[in-house]
């Protein structure tokens, strides 16, 4: 196995060996980030493809200045909000006043990340990639609105609905697992 | 509390995520590869597509600079046929001079036992440059004669063949100059050999000016009837005392077309001369004349309408793009028309052209809102107009709601008549053709249709005279651009056709709130079909 290093570089030549194992070590990893911000397998795989094609002819510009685990992961973000933005997936996303949320938070400790990708890609969309933004990659709500083209209110409020709704499923699968214990999971 | 519960929620769940993996498709990498390949080959294609612009832009280029060179070698080619003096060599074939009736009467005293009396018709047409008939009388003989003339400076030797027929003529003037010494090589004159014959050979002039050295040759056909008496004829070398005494200033004169320009017409003083002299004076002057029409005649070619064209009716395609997006944000618009177009020339050099086209105009953006009119089901891009209008309240229909979307791209494509005028002047006027145009045109908005790239967008179209336009019905631009042609066949012209375009105000309405007038630079094909 080469280091990170030799792989960038063979990649940069176009190597093809290089490229294949730099996609066989990420691709997996980047294809939970990619079905977190789709509602299918098939649509993942779309913005993962899409998203390798660019990592590899933009390979050169990588600086080392930060992981380059990080710097793919970003490639995937950006190009899930660029596919999502040519369907107007967050159409139309106004702001929610009245949200009702729980209590108390719930814990998801013990909640496979299967059945936390399945909720996720359940939210309705808009609110799918702002709680992602924000909860898992942590953007700001300011750089949310920055980079969605909306304001942080809306932002925030459709963080809080998206956990709201998630908190609801939680809430039911805990009631679930009361009833008929965890052998679903 | 609170805060803690939901830092703990959202640390769970990047913990849950954290080592998450899901294994994509085996077909994946495959059209990763694929992809890859398409995008190497894509580069390969910009490339290729880089360099057949730049090997387009070099035959321009080269046509433009092979075309400029070629008008300004024949310009160049023009002055130096006319210029004689000044130290610059001329060689120039006069083809035929026929002598005709014309005023000239010369008779040569000196000699003791016969007085020549010769009368030189010079008539030349200009087109055909021909001296048309000498005439030479003795006043013993009249003889037609078959005659070669040739000439020298000072010193000259002419023999008449005399067949006593009336035939042609032919004259060989070679003459050069060659120092300031005066050095004149002269051919003897050569005696009549047989009578009723005389024969002339071409002679010799060397003249060195200055180490100036002008060259030229001069070959006369001439149909001559000469009408002599006598059977032998001589000519001294009898010059005039002045032209002898000064040989310089005689071929100065004789060689100098500018300045001797008239027709010599010979008075009784002039008879005292060396006939030959004055005749070579007479053919000087005629052949200058001769020269100057010429001239002319290349002149009024040159300006005239040496490619036959009048009237003709273009056929014209051309793609470009504005310097600037015409609205905030935008990329730049891209414009292309197709139309068709007259054109007259009302002088030799100045055009007028005038037509009509279909123009289209291409730009993309992006918008952050949406028209709803029935409760969030359906939704439909709204012009800038339409927008700012709801916004103000004062919209058409108040039945439709404005609702903010995250940014999405559209694409908008606005339709116009453009009807240009144009005044052109010629620069060049051959087979290959530079023409240089300025003009107005006048554009009519057509339609507008914004089209989002989203299939839960409708599109929209605002017509013209509608409100929701964001277009002016009518807007002025001006026009400047070249045409770089070539003539095929006798009928047919293509032209490429560089130009730039200029609004005199902004396109968009001021509902629209944009005000744009982006410099556009265009390059078109004209296919020209010429009227004879």
């Amino acid at each position: 196995m080469l280091n990170e290093k030799e792989l960038i570089e063979g990649c940069c030549k176009g190597k093809r060996a290089s490229q294949k194992a730099l996609y066989d070590h990420f691709c997996k990893k980047m294809m939970v980030v990619c079905l977190r911000y789709s509602k299918s397998t098939a649509e993942a795989e779309d913005i993962l493809q899409e998203a390798f094609v660019k990592v590899f002819n933009n390979l050169k510009d990588f600086r080392f200045e930060s992981k380059l685990e990080t710097w793919i992961t970003r490639i995937m973000v950006n190009t899930a909000l660029n596919a999502r933005r040519r369907k107007l997936y967050l159409y139309p996303m106004v702001d929610i006043e009245n949200i009702d949320l729980p209590d108390t938070e719930l814990s998801i400790s013990s909640i496979h990340f299967s059945q936390l990708l399945e909720m996720i890609q359940s939210l309705p969309q808009g609110c799918q990639i702002i709680f992602n933004m924000f909860a898992i990659e942590g953007f700001s709500h300011k750089e949310i609105a920055e980079m969605l083209g909306i304001s942080e209110g809306t932002s925030k409020s459709q963080f809080a609905r998206a956990k709201s709704l998630l908190q609801t499923k939680l809430l039911k699968e805990s009631s679930f697992y009361e009833r008929y214990g965890e052998a679903r999971i | 509390m609170k805060d803690m519960e939901r830092q703990e929620f959202e640390r769970d769940l990047r913990d849950a995520f954290r080592d998450a993996e899901v294994s994509p498709s085996d077909r994946l990498w495959t059209n990763i590869e694929l992809d890859l390949e398409k995008a190497e080959g894509g580069e390969m294609k910009k490339r290729l597509f880089y360099y057949k612009l730049m090997a387009a832009a070099s035959i321009t280029f080269a046509i433009c600079v092979a075309g400029a060179a070629v008008y300004f070698y024949s310009q160049q080619t023009k002055v130096n046929a006319l210029a004689l003096t000044g130290g610059q060599a001329v060689e120039q074939v006069i083809p035929k001079i026929t002598n005709s009736d014309a005023p000239g009467t010369l008779t040569n005293e000196s000699l003791k036992s016969k007085s020549v009396t010769e009368e030189l018709n010079i008539m030349a047409h200009t087109d055909e440059e021909r001296l048309t008939k000498s005439t030479l009388s003795t006043e013993n003989d009249a003889i037609q004669n078959n005659s070669r003339l040739a000439t020298a400076g000072a010193h000259s030797n002419t023999q008449l063949p005399d067949d006593n027929s009336r035939s042609n003529k032919r004259l060989n003037h070679k003459s050069s100059i060659t120092s300031d010494q005066s050095n004149i090589a002269l051919n003897e004159s050569y005696r009549t050999e047989h009578a009723g014959q005389l024969t002339s050979q071409p002679e010799a002039i060397k003249f060195t000016s200055d180490g100036d050295r002008v060259s030229r040759t001069n070959e006369v056909n001439s149909n001559a009837s000469v009408t002599e008496k006598a059977d032998d004829i001589r000519y001294a070398n009898n010059t005039a005392a002045q032209e002898r005494s000064d040989p310089r200033e005689f071929f100065n004169k004789k060689l100098n077309p500018f300045a001797y320009t008239e027709r010599v017409t010979l008075n009784r003083h002039e008879e005292q001369q060396d006939p030959v002299a004055i005749m070579m004076a007479k053919l000087q002057a005629r052949e200058s004349e001769l020269m100057n029409a010429e001239d002319n005649t290349k002149k009024k070619k040159d300006t005239k309408d040496v490619t036959g064209e009048k009237v003709w009716t273009a056929l014209a395609v051309a793609a470009g793009a504005n310097t600037s997006a015409s609205r905030p944000g935008n990329t730049p618009d891209n414009i292309y028309s197709l139309g068709l177009g007259v054109g007259t020339k009302v002088t030799n050099r100045w055009v007028v052209q005038g037509g009509i086209n279909y123009l289209t105009q291409l730009s993309s953006g992006q918008a952050s809102e949406v028209l709803t009119a029935d409760a969030l089901s359906t939704f439909r891009v709204a012009s800038t107009t339409e927008s700012s209008n709801l916004k103000d309240n004062k919209g058409s229909n108040q039945s439709q709601q404005l609702v903010g979307t995250a940014k999405y791209d559209a694409n908008s494509q606005a339709q116009f008549i453009s009807v240009p005028v144009q005044a052109g002047y010629l620069a060049v006027n051959r087979k290959f053709g530079l023409l240089v145009n300025a003009g107005i045109a006048t554009n009519l908005f057509i339609r507008n249709t914004i089209t989002p790239e989203s299939d839960m967008i409708k599109k929209s179209s605002q017509n013209v005279g509608e409100k929701e336009s964001d277009y002016n019905p009518v807007n002025f631009n001006g026009l400047f651009n070249t045409e770089i042609s070539y003539k095929l066949g006798k009928r047919y012209r293509l032209a490429l056709n560089p130009g730039l375009r200029y609004p005199f105000g902004s396109a968009y309405k001021s509902a629209a709130k944009i005000t744009s007038t982006p410099l556009t630079m265009d390059v078109g094909l004209k296919f020209r079909y010429i009227f004879q």
